[in-house]
């Protein structure tokens, strides 16, 4: 009794603080799905219906948006992992410099989205410092098309250089937690490199290359900024496809809000999907 | 054979010396405690052993092969740590394999041996058990059995028994010492627990500062140190200062002028000098009621600490009550003498003994 009183007393506690942010959460997604079937209308009577849904899921464009983000969110995810982990295992220990290299890499968390998009332009842009410097070597004779490219490249390389130290907190933390003398006590029952990377390092991490995975792509597949400066002009990331539909007609908010519950399903799905499988790959990987 | 020899080994960290040229050898199946204060530089050596650290100058070989550049996992050596270092994401038996595993045993050769393995150290019950399932006193055993299954021909030991509780760690200790004896394994063993280190110890090597004291068995550590530092760190004893008055070489009989008044030493190993450190064990004291007794002086009794099986006497000799006469006599059981009593003991020609030190 006592201790059920406590529950309750504990949950009274941190209400307060739980509450605004469910709340905050649980409206948005309300009223995205009830704006997605008509329940909730700008400037009419709401009225249940498919139509937008079925408006929406015809459209062709939703499914390239859809494929370009999900490319995006899971090279830019997968290549910032790829990236952070062994930068993590070589910062783990203190050396001459470390402090200073740490801090680069960390760096780009200081800078806005926007304002690298727009420095990551200067250097690819017909006219920008890359093209100039290789002509002024030689190297070329007229500028390389770098700018916009068709395949989401200089967005994707911004998402590693913006994700990158989001990715590296969360394993350097992890790879720390683990401990020196467990990586000497592999070493020492004779583990190489690969080993303790392939049996100790990713089993301890896992859970926080998982995390970064997750977070990494849920950012990249929901991006605008990077997609309105440097991603290619023949397609639509999937909230530019969002961001466009109001503009389309009376009804464009009630698509636009199947579009936003479409990439939070897919942001959902996609999160847990990556997870799923980054713990699979470990598994095999380890029982090899 | 030697199984380790370590040949003038020098290792600093920046400004700090860790390792002032140790030398040591061990003989294939001995058990070598590494025996120093915190900071004295044992575990550095365990590590140098292990490959975790490289040398700045000297070598060390295994089984008469230089270990100079070969990585850690390269070596023919097994390591306890201090923490257990278990892996605790893998099971008991995963962690008992795993060094088989690197060696590419196969699947039933590596269960084979984990089985093996873990009956000796009574684990097979917990085999499916991941580590933080386990007491203390079971994953220092899983720690054990992880460097028996490799099948090394050195184990290290770092302080393996210092998180236990004293009844487990007297056990663990017994266990640890007969399974070296049945292995036949080499053992080097850190710790700062004099107890441990003369009870298990083939040889004992006193550490201090970098350097070795004094390598020697059990007896020869206790009994014959070199000086103070290792009398002292070794166990309790009773230092003090002995001018040698008259000497008989020969028959090994001194007379010494100490501040316990003229006093008859009876040494096999003569003094380095004629102003030289005396020593004798608490234990070396017997109560005397007589003051002809041959060396027989009065205490004045300070502390008295009941232990149990012996009594523990805080003394000083009396008119010498300088720190540095502040002595501990014990004596076997429980005897009526309390504070600020005067007693007459009497210290035996042969227990008391020469330092190799002069003053």
């Amino acid at each position: 009794m006592k201790s059920r009183r406590k529950t309750v007393l504990c949950w009274l506690l941190i209400l307060p603080a739980v509450a605004p942010v469910v709340l905050a959460m649980v409206l948005v997604m309300i009223m995205a799905v009830s704006q997605s079937v008509g329940v909730f209308s700008f400037g009419e009577p709401g009225h249940f219906t498919l139509a937008y849904w079925d408006q929406v899921l015809s459209d062709a464009q939703l499914w390239r948006a859809t494929g370009y983000s999900l490319k995006i969110g899971v090279i830019s995810a997968i290549l910032s992992v790829a990236i952070a982990t062994p930068l993590a295992l070589w910062l783990r220990k203190p050396f001459t410099g470390s402090s200073l290299m740490s801090g680069l890499l960390k760096a780009p968390l200081m800078v806005h989205g926007l304002v690298a998009a727009l420095l990551f332009i200067n250097l690819i842009a017909w006219q920008g410092f890359i093209n100039l410097a290789l002509i002024k070597m030689g190297i070329i004779s007229r500028p390389l098309r770098m700018q916009n490219d068709q395949w989401g490249i200089g967005v994707i390389i911004l998402q590693v250089w913006k994700q990158l130290p989001f990715a590296l907190l969360i394993i350097s933390g992890s790879v720390r937690s683990v401990g020196d003398e467990i990586f000497n006590a592999a070493r020492n029952l004779g583990a190489g490199a690969i080993s303790r990377l392939r049996q100790i390092t990713l089993p301890l991490c896992i859970k926080a290359v998982q995390v970064s995975l997750m977070l990494i792509f849920i950012g990249a597949l929901g991006d605008f900024s990077f997609q309105v400066v440097a991603g290619p002009t023949n397609i639509f990331s999937i909230s530019q496809y969002m961001l466009r539909l109001p503009e389309t007609g009376d009804h464009g908010w009630n698509q636009a809000a199947v579009v936003a519950v479409i990439l939070m399903l897919t942001a959902f799905v996609g999160a847990l999907g990556i997870a799923v499988l980054a713990k699979l790959i470990q598994v095999v990987w380890e029982a090899r | 054979m030697n199984a380790l020899e370590i040949q003038n080994a020098r290792l600093s960290f920046g400004s700090y010396t860790a390792l002032n040229g140790v030398s040591l050898k061990a003989k294939k199946g001995q058990f070598v405690c590494l025996l120093g204060p915190s900071g004295c530089g044992k575990t550095t050596l365990l590590k140098s052993i292990a490959g975790f650290y490289q040398l700045d100058s000297g070598s060390v070989m295994i089984n008469q092969v230089s270990m100079h550049n070969v990585k850690p996992e390269r070596r023919d050596t097994a390591m306890c740590f201090q923490s257990y270092a278990l892996f605790p994401h893998l099971s008991v038996e995963e962690n008992i394999g795993f060094g088989l595993k690197q060696k590419q045993l196969d699947r039933a050769a590596i269960s084979q041996r984990v089985k093996a393995t873990a009956a000796q150290v009574s684990l097979n019950a917990q085999l499916s058990k991941l580590p933080s399932q386990l007491s203390g006193g079971q994953q220092q055993r899983v720690a054990l059995a992880r460097a028996l299954a490799v099948r090394p021909e050195i184990i290290l030991f770092d302080e393996p028994l210092s998180n236990l509780d004293a009844k487990l760690r007297d056990q663990v200790r017994l266990e640890i010492r007969s399974l070296q004896r049945s292995h036949g394994f080499t053992a080097v063993y850190v710790t700062h627990d004099r107890a441990e280190a003369l009870s298990m110890a083939d040889l004992v090597v006193v550490m201090n500062a970098g350097s070795i004291e004094q390598a020697g068995t059990p007896d020869e550590i206790y009994y014959s140190p070199i000086n103070r530092f290792v009398a002292g760190f070794v166990g309790q004893a009773n230092v003090m200062k002995a001018r040698v008055t008259d000497k008989d070489t020969a028959s090994g009989q001194y007379r010494i002028q100490c501040v316990l008044g003229e006093m008859q030493v009876s040494s096999s190993t003569p003094p380095v000098s004629d102003n030289v450190y005396a020593f004798w064990r608490p234990e070396d004291a017997i109560i005397s009621h007589s003051n002809e007794s041959i060396n027989s002086r009065p205490f004045s009794i300070g502390a008295v600490s009941f232990l149990g099986n012996i009594s523990e006497l805080q003394a000083h000799p009396v008119g010498h009550d300088a720190t540095e006469h502040q002595w501990f006599i014990q004596l076997v059981g429980k005897h009526g003498i309390h504070e600020g009593d005067k007693v007459n003991f009497s210290i035996a020609p042969d227990r008391i003994r020469f330092l190799q030190e002069s003053f």
